[in-house]
C-alpha cells in the first residue's frame, strides 16, 4: 500500500509537471502550486541538511576531538549569523557588512588560489598525460583564448581576418555543444529511469 | 565611531584574505580557520535566507494572511514537510519517502523538461540552422567556408558525443569485444577528443583569466593595507 502510494505521488507530480510544458495555459495555477510546495519541501530539506551539519560540529566540540577549536568557531560563526541576522533585519547594513566583509575576502582570495593551483596543474596534466591530441588542443586553445581575451591577437574588424577571429571564437562552442548534448541525454534518461521507477532515490 | 567601525572590518578582511592565501604555503590551521569560519556564516546565512525567502513567503505569510481555502490547501505542503522530519528519527525514516517521492517527481520531471526544451532541441536546431543554405550565401565570397564552418561543427558535436560513448554491457560480449568499438565511432572519438581539448583549454582560460584578476585585487588589498599602516604612524 505504502509503495503504490509512493510511486503514485511521484508518477501525479512528474506527469503534472511534464503536461505543463505542452499546455502552461491550462495547467499555469496547478504547475504553479506544486512548484511551490516543492520549493517548500526542498527548503526544508537543506535546513535538515544545515541541522545535520551543526549537529557533527556539536558532537565533534562535545568529544573533544583533536580539532575541535575548528568545529567551535564554525559554530559561533554560524550563532553569530543567526543572532545578528535575527537582531538586525535581513537588509540592515550591519549584517549585510557582516556579509560582504567574510564573503568577499575569503570568496575572492580562494579564487586567487585557484589561479596559482590552476597553473601548477595545467603543468602537471602535460608532464603526467604527456603530449596528446587533447593535451595539445587544450594547451593551445588555452593560450588563444588568452590571447584574444588580452586583445594580443588581433587580425582586423572586417574582411578575412575577422572572420578568423570569429571563427577562432566559435571553435570551442563545437565541444561545449557536444559536451552539453550528452548532459542533456543524460538528464532525459535519469529523468526517465526516475519517472518510470526503475530508479528510486527516494527508497522503498 | 563609524571610522573605527570600518577600520575593524578592512582588518578582519585583511587577516581572512592573509589565511586563506597561506594555503599557497600548503596546508596550515589558518586557512582550516578561514573555511571554517567562512562556513559557519555562509551556513547560518542559508538558515536566515531560506527562513526569509523561502518559509515565510510561501508557508507563514499565506497562513496568517490568507483566505480559509487557501489555508487549507497549505496543508499538504505542512503534513509533507512534516513527514520530513520526522523521518530523520530513529525508526520513523519510512515516513520520509512520500516527501522524497515528490520531490524525486518534480526534479524527474524538471530534468526532463529541461533537457529536451533547453539542452537538446536548441542545440540540435542551431547545428541543423548552420546547413542553412540561405545562411551560406548571406555573405558574398564567403559560402565555402560557411560551408565549412557548417560541416566542422557537425562532425566537432559529433565527434565529442562519439568520445563519451558508453555502451551497456551485452551478456554475450566478452571483454575483448567491449574494448573494440566500430571503427567509424573510433575515428569519431578522437577527432572529437580534439574538439574536447579546444574547449576544456577555453573554459580553462577563462577560469584562469577571472582567478588570475582575484589574485590582482587581493594583492593591491594587501598592498594598500600595509601601505596605509605605515602612513598612518
Amino acid at each position: 500500500m505504502k509503495k503504490i502510494l509512493t510511486v503514485s505521488i511521484l508518477l501525479l507530480i512528474g506527469l503534472t509537471v511534464l503536461a505543463g510544458y505542452f499546455f502552461p495555459q491550462a495547467l499555469g495555477p496547478i504547475l504553479n502550486l506544486v512548484i511551490d510546495w516543492g520549493i517548500l519541501l526542498i527548503g526544508t530539506a537543506a535546513l535538515i541538511g544545515i541541522g545535520y551539519l551543526i549537529k557533527s560540529h556539536i558532537s565533534r566540540v562535545a568529544r573533544r576531538d583533536k580539532q575541535s577549536f575548528l568545529s567551535f568557531v564554525l559554530l559561533l560563526a554560524f550563532s553569530a549569523t543567526i543572532i545578528v541576522g535575527l537582531i538586525f533585519s535581513f537588509n540592515h547594513p550591519i549584517f549585510t557588512d557582516l556579509m560582504i566583509n567574510v564573503q568577499y575576502p575569503v570568496e575572492t582570495s580562494l579564487l586567487a588560489v585557484l589561479a596559482v593551483v590552476l597553473l601548477t596543474a595545467s603543468f602537471r596534466l602535460i608532464s603526467t598525460r604527456g603530449w596528446t591530441p587533447m593535451s595539445i588542443a587544450f594547451l593551445c586553445s588555452a593560450v588563444v583564448t588568452l590571447g584574444l581575451d588580452a586583445g594580443s591577437i588581433y587580425l582586423g574588424t572586417e574582411g578575412a581576418g575577422a572572420e578568423i577571429l570569429n571563427f577562432l571564437r566559435r571553435l570551442p562552442m563545437v565541444g561545449v555543444r557536444g559536451i552539453l548534448l550528452g548532459m542533456g541525454l543524460g538528464g532525459l534518461i535519469v529523468g526517465l529511469r526516475v519517472l518510470l521507477t526503475i530508479e528510486k532515490p527516494y527508497g522503498e | 565611531m563609524t571610522f573605527s567601525y570600518e577600520i575593524l572590518w578592512i582588518v578582519f578582511s585583511f587577516l581572512l584574505t592573509l589565511m586563506v592565501l597561506s594555503y599557497l604555503l600548503g596546508d596550515n590551521i589558518f586557512f582550516r580557520f578561514a573555511s571554517h569560519l567562512f562556513i559557519g556564516v555562509m551556513a547560518g546565512y542559508v538558515v536566515l535566507l531560506i527562513s526569509n525567502q523561502i518559509l515565510w513567503p510561501y508557508l507563514v505569510r499565506p497562513i496568517v494572511n490568507g483566505t480559509l481555502p487557501g489555508v487549507l490547501w497549505l496543508g499538504i505542503p505542512v503534513v509533507l514537510i512534516f513527514m520530513l522530519v520526522l523521518s530523520q528519527f530513529k525508526g520513523l525514516t519510512w515516513i520520509g519517502s512520500l516527501p522524497l517521492a515528490y520531490m524525486a517527481g518534480l526534479a524527474a520531471a524538471i530534468a526532463v523538461g529541461g533537457a529536451v526544451f533547453g539542452t537538446l532541441l536548441p542545440q540540435s536546431r542551431a547545428i541543423v540552422d548552420s546547413f542553412d543554405p540561405a545562411m551560406w550565401y548571406a555573405v558574398p565570397n564567403q559560402t565555402w567556408f560557411r560551408i565549412l564552418d557548417a560541416v566542422l561543427m557537425l562532425v566537432g558535436t559529433v565527434g565529442t558525443l562519439s568520445y563519451f560513448h558508453f555502451g551497456r554491457k551485452r551478456k554475450s560480449m566478452t571483454e575483448e569485444d567491449l574494448e573494440k568499438r566500430p571503427a567509424i565511432l573510433e575515428g569519431l572519438s578522437k577527432v572529437g577528443q580534439v574538439f574536447i581539448g579546444i574547449s576544456l583549454g577555453a573554459v580553462f582560460a577563462g577560469v584562469f583569466s577571472s582567478s588570475l584578476l582575484a589574485l590582482i585585487d587581493r594583492l593591491l588589498f594587501i598592498g594598500q593595507f600595509i601601505n596605509n599602516l605605515f602612513r598612518s604612524f
